[in-house]
């Protein structure tokens, strides 16, 4: 979870572990953090774009998915307020067939990577790997 | 370990019998690596385990803007960190977390200066140390609100958890400075030896074992406190020396680190007894005899490093002691011992104090519970 101040969009990476013999598919995500989108980083146009993860993220059976910095992430529209380096950030994550996955990840200031997650923001900031189990 | 000049008088044995023989490799073991000290507990790893080969002991000065809410973030974040490191587990967001699945016993260690407890509005348990006439103090090497003791059994472990603690404690503070030290490498060694510094004496001798060790460094909550003293040591001077001399100054034996009056390391010294020519075998001015202390609650952990940075141009090193001193009560413990030296010990002819701090050493934490909790939440 990156660091960022209040309605300055910011990202939560982790990686998303299923350990069920059936694919899952992860719908969306809610924080009272912030208003929450599921993303995706892909090319157009020969640039790299972040744009909403249609259909949302698929974990096949037995296997991880990796939300990272340049790929899938659970993206902070408008955080209500800051959100600073040690804060406890709560999430809940919604599957396909109703399934909550709830955890909490700690915010961390910058981390490499060279990313930014606000559009507005001319230099670029970064975002960071997390590791919360979800299944 | 075979050295250049064993492999060629091994060639040239062997080309002298017609046959080659094939030197046995070292016998390096890969448990170093993947060994694990266990972070959660009542009090913080660090302390009373054999000390690790190396150590990055990094001090940090406050930012204006940390208060109590800030620090307990801080602490949270930190205690996140090295809950996964010391057990080989990346950090979040760890940009080289290959670096971080050997920690190689790896123990991060939290202190809290005197400052630290002002900015939470909180009394302080410890005060930094009075004056000495012997201290020669820089700047560049004393105090600290905060200090990361580092300690692994191998050098990269210890920078990468460098690295990674010193990023994510930016937000809070600056780097006030980093001594880093070494000890004999694992496997050199038997484990739970006495550590011999860069003057060659063996150092740590009368420190606490087993049940001593509760007594003299263990509080009942689980603190603990810790002095860091960075002890120039006049190495050119001490050259000069016979050997005689560095033993009755020290009074040790250079080479056992038996006491003058005994014959074994650990042997108890006894000040009253004469040498050959009448004189007490343990002078009066020597190190042992100034620091020595009976009373098993009074007695310190002493958990040194070695320094060793480069020489200049003159060949002159730069080297000496990180002296890390664990007690209970560093005004009842450590004073009072270092009193008596600074007022008169032989040694201190070959050795500069030139840094000094004091950390209390908050109890240590639970799974999902964070240092300092205690103190700052």
């Amino acid at each position: 979870m990156k660091a960022s101040k209040a309605g300055v969009m910011t990202a939560a990476f982790g990686v998303l572990v299923n350990d069920t013999d059936a694919d899952v598919t992860l719908r969306g995500a809610e924080s009272p953090a912030s208003p929450m989108e599921l993303h995706e980083m892909t090319m157009k146009d020969g640039k790299m774009i972040m744009r909403p993860k249609e259909g949302g993220f698929v974990i096949k059976a037995k296997s991880t998915h990796e939300l990272g910095p340049g790929g899938d992430h659970l993206m902070l529209m408008k955080p209500a307020q800051d959100i600073e380096a040690g804060d406890e950030v709560a999430f809940t994550l919604a599957l396909a067939g109703g399934a909550k996955v709830e955890f909490k990840a700690i915010a961390k200031p910058f981390a490499g990577a060279g990313e930014s997650y606000d559009p507005s923001m001319q230099m670029p900031s970064s975002g960071m790997p997390m590791s919360p189990m979800a299944k | 370990m075979t050295t250049r000049r064993g492999l060629l008088a091994g060639g040239a044995v062997a080309a002298g019998l017609g046959a080659l023989t094939t030197p046995s490799p070292a016998s390096a073991s890969v448990d170093v690596g993947t060994a694990i000290i266990p972070f959660h507990g009542p009090r913080q790893a660090g302390v009373t385990q054999d000390p690790p080969a190396h150590a990055a002991f990094v001090a940090f000065t406050l930012a204006a803007g940390t208060d109590r809410r800030g620090l307990g973030r801080m602490m949270r974040l930190l205690t996140d960190d090295a809950g996964r490191l010391t057990q080989g587990v990346p950090a979040l967001g760890d940009t080289d977390a290959q670096l971080a699945v050997l920690p190689a016993r790896l123990t991060i260690t939290f202190g809290f200066g005197p400052g630290l407890y002002r900015r939470a509005g909180l009394t302080s348990p410890v005060a930094d140390l009075p004056a000495f006439t012997i201290d020669r103090l820089e700047k560049r090497w004393s105090g600290g609100d905060l200090l990361l003791q580092i300690c692994a059994d191998d050098p990269l472990t210890v920078a990468h958890t460098q690295r990674m603690l010193i990023k994510d404690t930016r937000p809070f503070g600056t780097v006030r400075w980093v001594q880093q030290g070494f000890r004999r490498s694992p496997g050199v060694q038997a484990p739970e030896h006495t550590q011999r510094n860069v003057l060659g004496q063996l150092d740590g001798t009368a420190n606490p074992r087993g049940a001593v060790m509760d007594t003299a460094v263990w509080n009942p909550d689980g603190s603990t406190t810790a002095v860091v003293r960075r002890i120039r040591a006049e190495i050119e001077k001490w050259d000069l020396l016979s050997v005689t001399d560095k033993e009755l100054s020290v009074g040790r034996r250079m080479d056992t680190g038996a006491p003058l009056s005994g014959r074994a390391e650990h042997d108890e010294p006894d000040f009253v007894a004469l040498d050959a020519s009448g004189l007490p075998a343990m002078p009066d001015f020597a190190h042992v005899t100034r620091a020595h202390v009976t009373d098993p609650e009074l007695k310190i952990l002493r958990r040194p490093y070695n320094y060793d940075g480069a020489p200049n141009a003159a060949g002159q090193p730069d080297a000496g002691l990180i002296f890390a001193a664990f007690q209970r009560d560093i005004a009842r413990q450590f004073v009072p011992i270092q009193k008596r030296l600074a007022d008169k010990d032989l040694l201190n002819e070959w050795i500069t104090p030139i840094g000094s701090s004091v950390f209390a050493i908050p109890p240590g934490c639970a799974p999902g519970g964070w240092i300092g909790e205690q103190v700052l939440s």
